[in-house]
């Protein structure tokens, strides 16, 4: 009951806002409004016909409209009642309106301070892009999301958005300044991902890792190495997977894919199609077609598996041609051998290879 | 003194007994709402009132969460805190400031209000936007204190939260200035009752303190207007019962 008393006034005026003034102004105006504009167009003293275009423009939300309509009355007809009791009501809704936006304000204000808060004092990055999302622009915003990175051990993902900060302000030695300590850390990152060894050497490779950032496929391909050498072998046939995305045509990626994918077993559609796309790398296109079948099989939306597909079937298909050439110069040379040799048939090259989609992945494909 | 001279007096006290009991302006019982008395309210304190005694139970109970020893104790002070702040069923400091903004802005649309209080109104009505923002913010930050498991983030939250309920009551520096609450971004409740009270004191004519019986019985009829429930069928701002 209590609630009911103390919510009246605030339903009152949002009811009175809701159902008689919802909205913005239409753009348009109502046939009401047209009406009674026309109306008053033909007779401008005509009271009755103003105080009807004001309350239609009223109902239409265009309250700046309706006081004007009253105010240029108020000088043909002083200060009527009726007339002045519209201009009150008309200025009172405007007012309502932008007290409303106030409120609204507020409560969009208040939810990016929280992430704001969340950004800068707990490097909550996941705040950070709440804040970003409803303010892009706001270099506040972008350098908070830069300082969670740095404190999360990100730099180079710092570095990125502080060179956004910078390009919003120009001026800012601050920004400047934390430029130069993520590079600087970024570096060492490099460095020790690089040089030294076991889990300091992977934690480093990992905080230095960044998505499309220089150095990339030499982080992931030393995330890989390193994980194989903790014995982590699933976990580092996923980076040789993401070094290969970015350098396909590198060999030692693809011999790490092809002996770790052996090892491990797996068989999802994503592991299949880079075993196929390594193979490929390693000239062994007879082999590729098999996982690059099975991978299509299974996820057919998988796009690159099918370009692969289609060239391994080239290569396999001219592969074959040119080891059946080969038998064939074998044949016409063996023209020339004895009789009793040439009664043995010549062994052309062996048809392709029959493969299962559902054959399992095994050491042998 | 004799029956003429008593008689005299007698007339002569009648027409200030007759001022007395005029009955205020529509527009003055409204901002009494504000200021005074309203039947809804605990003790039927004036929103304002109201506002002022939340913002004191909010920035006491966040000063206690402060000093917590436990995560749990450190939950149970916020949610004091969120409670005084926002609660709409037990008129938080948020909900009795929008409240106290709706009854001036009511004063402002009656047909006896001043140019001083049509004027006053949407400005007292945007000055209360930081104070709510800041309510906004105190539920929010309460959420993740409820929903945090580690002492340290709630500890860390609780202390924001002081910052703003402190700001609530007493308003802030934003601009490093080294004046609190000198703009209406850094007013608090003190700030704000400083604002509604200058804007009585220019009333002309002036306000006075209104009886509880026109603060209690005033009806809205179904034309807009505002009337006393003279004949008693009661009833609100909505309309007779």
């Amino acid at each position: 009951m209590r609630l009911a008393w103390a919510t009246l006034p605030v339903l009152y005026l949002m009811a009175t806002s809701a159902f008689a003034h919802e909205g913005e102004c239409k753009t348009e105006p109502s046939p009401a409004a047209h009406d009674a504009q026309q109306a008053l167009q033909a007779n401008p003293n005509d009271l009755s016909a103003r105080l009807k275009l004001a309350d239609a423009q009223i109902a239409d939300s265009c309250y700046e409209d309706a006081i004007h309509t009253l105010q240029e009355g108020e000088a043909l007809h002083g200060r009527n009642q009726q007339l002045q009791a519209r201009l009150r009501e008309a200025q009172s809704m405007l007012r309502e309106r932008s007290y409303f936006e106030g409120l609204d304000r507020a409560e969009q204000a208040a939810k990016i301070s929280r992430s704001l808060l969340r950004c800068n004092k707990l490097a909550d990055i996941d705040a950070c892009d709440q804040a970003l999302a409803l303010q892009p622009d706001d270099i506040r915003v972008v350098i908070a999301k830069a300082d969670a990175l740095m404190q999360a051990k990100r730099p180079t993902d710092a570095l990125a958005i502080y060179r956004r900060a910078q390009q919003l302000a120009p001026d800012d030695s601050t920004i400047a300044a934390k430029l130069s300590a993520a590079d600087t850390q970024s570096r060492e990152l490099l460095a020790a991902c690089m040089n030294s060894t076991g889990q300091p050497a992977l934690q480093a490779c990992q905080s230095r890792r960044a998505r499309g950032a220089e150095h990339e496929f030499d982080i992931l391909k030393r995330i890989g190495t390193l994980q194989q050498a903790a014995n982590q072998p699933e976990a580092a046939l996923d980076s040789f997977i993401a070094a290969s995305l970015l350098q396909p045509a590198d060999r030692s990626v693809a011999r790490s894919i092809v002996g770790l994918s052996t090892s491990t077993g797996r068989n999802d559609a994503l592991t299949l199609a880079a075993r196929g796309s390594a193979l490929l790398t390693l000239d062994r296109a007879m082999d590729a077609l098999t996982p690059l079948k099975q991978a299509v099989a299974l996820t057919p939306d998988l796009p690159e598996a099918r370009v692969q597909l289609e060239r391994a079937e080239r290569l396999a298909k001219a592969h074959a041609k040119q080891v059946l050439d080969k038998h064939r110069q074998v044949a016409v040379v063996g023209d020339t051998i004895p009789a009793v040799m040439r009664t043995q048939p010549v062994q052309t090259a062996a048809p392709p290879r029959q493969y299962s989609n559902a054959a399992p992945v095994n050491n042998s494909n | 003194m004799n029956l003429v001279a008593r008689v005299l007096l007698l007339l002569s006290l009648l027409p200030t007994a007759g001022c007395v009991t005029r009955p205020p302006s529509i527009a003055h019982v409204h901002l009494g709402h504000a200021l005074t008395a309203v039947h809804v309210t605990p003790n039927r304190d004036g929103y304002l009132v109201v506002a002022q005694t939340r913002a004191e139970e909010a920035h006491a109970a966040s000063l206690r969460a402060q000093t917590s020893g436990t995560l749990d104790e450190l939950k149970v002070n916020v949610a004091t805190v969120v409670a005084a702040s926002s609660s709409e069923e037990g008129f938080g400091l948020k909900q009795s400031l929008v409240l106290a903004a709706n009854h001036v802005s009511f004063a402002a649309t009656s047909e006896d209000a001043s140019a001083n209080v049509r004027q006053a109104a949407p400005v007292f009505a945007q000055d209360i936007s930081r104070l709510v923002e800041r309510c906004e913010l105190v539920a929010l930050l309460g959420k993740d204190v409820a929903l945090s498991d580690s002492r340290e983030e709630a500890a860390l939250l609780a202390e924001e939260i002081d910052k703003l309920t402190l700001a609530n009551l007493q308003g802030e520096d934003v601009d490093s200035d080294g004046k609190v609450g000198a703009a209406p971004t850094e007013y608090g409740v003190k700030q704000l009752r400083a604002e509604f009270d200058t804007m009585i004191a220019r009333e002309d004519p002036p306000y006075r303190t209104v009886d509880q019986w026109y603060l209690f019985n005033l009806v809205r009829l179904p034309s807009g207007r505002w009337v006393f429930d003279k004949l008693n069928r009661g009833g609100n701002i909505e309309g007779y019962k």
